[in-house]
This record gives structure tokens, sequence and C-alpha cells, in this order.
């Protein structure tokens, strides 16, 4: 009888690596609650975390009433997401993020603190059947027309299965 | 392609009676429309217009649409 042959196995530590994502649109998002929505889903076999993340909401041009606004959270496959952070600024103020320093929105602010927000940022996942939302609304009486940025950084993590 | 959340709310269908399984945004394509009424009634139509896949294989839509009426 031959010697059993045992093929070394090598775990392998899940694999994580980071990308940055930048969204710019300038497409009219037409007042009266018209939405652009952003739904990201991760890699296949990945979790996706958000580690970063920058808004920039210019002012609408020529507004005269309303709001806009960004809202992030989890696509639910309904128009209603569920929203975990959201920011709304009055027709004549712009609305800005910028990881862990600002947190501008004049109308508001959901949590109510940067340190609020970085804190429950760290809380959102998703993969590639759940998607991150990160969606703009537009609820003044204009046409939102200039650039919008929305730029974050995510950490993938394999998951197994 | 538009899509239509049937009236019981389970699935979504097109003009030809097909059934849109997996119901993910990120299956659909640039110019697909879904289209749906909310719990008042108000009907909200979106429509894909961006699909990009990062370098890492994330996939991004962006959908544009609101409430039509209501």
């Amino acid at each position: 009888m031959g010697r059993p042959q045992f093929e070394a196995v090598v775990a392998s530590a899940p694999r994580e690596y980071l990308e940055k994502v930048v969204l710019l649109s300038s497409t009219p998002i037409a007042g009266g609650g018209q939405f652009e929505l952003n739904k990201i889903y991760a890699p296949p076999g990945f979790v996706g975390e958000l580690v970063g993340l920058r808004i920039d909401l210019p002012i609408v041009p020529a507004a005269t009433s309303g709001y806009h606004a960004f809202y992030i959270g989890y696509d639910t496959g309904d128009p209603q997401n569920i929203d975990l952070i959201k920011g709304e600024a009055n027709y004549g103020d712009p609305v800005y993020f910028r990881h862990g320093f600002v947190f501008q929105a004049s109308k508001l602010k959901y949590p109510t603190s940067e340190d609020g927000a970085i804190a429950l940022m760290s809380n959102i996942k998703f993969d590639d059947t759940v998607a991150l939302s990160i969606n703009y609304g537009n609820f003044t009486d204009k046409s939102a027309t200039a650039e919008r940025r929305i730029q974050f950084t995510v950490k993938y993590r394999q998951v197994a299965g | 392609m538009k899509w239509s959340l049937t009236s019981d709310k389970k699935e979504w269908k097109n003009y030809k009676g097909e059934v849109f399984k997996g119901k993910m945004a990120k299956d659909l394509n640039i110019g697909d429309q879904v289209e749906q009424f909310m719990d008042d009634n108000k009907q909200v139509l979106v429509e894909v217009k961006k699909r990009e896949v990062t370098e890492k294989g994330a996939v991004c839509i962006t959908l544009i649409g609101g409430v039509v009426n209501g």
C-alpha cells in the first residue's frame, strides 16, 4: 500500500481592495420632484463598504422656491429606499458633504453632525444583490443643470461562498 | 423596454407579458423604463440613463425620473 498523498492547503486571506468612484452629472433634473438615482452593486463575491465620501450639489439656477437634496441608503427595488443619510438644502443653497469636515445642508441634515454621518456611514455595506443607493432629488421650481459630483471610495472584501 | 409593476406588486412585466426576473436595476439596459404605482397611487416612472462597470467589476446604474401624475 502506498503512502497517502496529502496536498498542502494554504488558507488564503480574503481579498480586499479599494476603489474610487466618481459620478459627475449635468443631466438636467426637472423641478417638482424629479430624481437622479445612482445604484451601485459590488462585484460578485464581494461586500462593499463606504470608507470615503464627497458630495457637491450646486444651487439650482434661477430657482425661487423649494429645496434639493441627496439621500444615501439601500436600494429596495421600490422608489422608496431605506435612507440612512440625507441632506436637504433650500433652493438658494448648495449641499456639501466632505468626509469628516463639512456637512452643509440648510434645510435638514440627518444625522445632524459630520461625526454622526461618518459613524453611520461605516455601517453601510452592499453587495451584488443589495445595491448602495445615492440619489439626488430636485424639489425646487426649476431644473437643476449645474454639474453635480458624487465621489466615494469603497473597500471591497471578498466573502466566503 | 418598459417594465410595469403588476397590480399585486409581485413582479414586473413588459408590454409583451414577459416577467422581469431578478428585479435588480443592474439587469436593466440603457433606455429601459420602470414604472409603478406607489401606495398613494402616484405613478413613478424612471429610465436608465447610464450603465457602467468599474475597473474592479462594480456595476453603477443611473436612472432618472419621478412622479408622472398624482
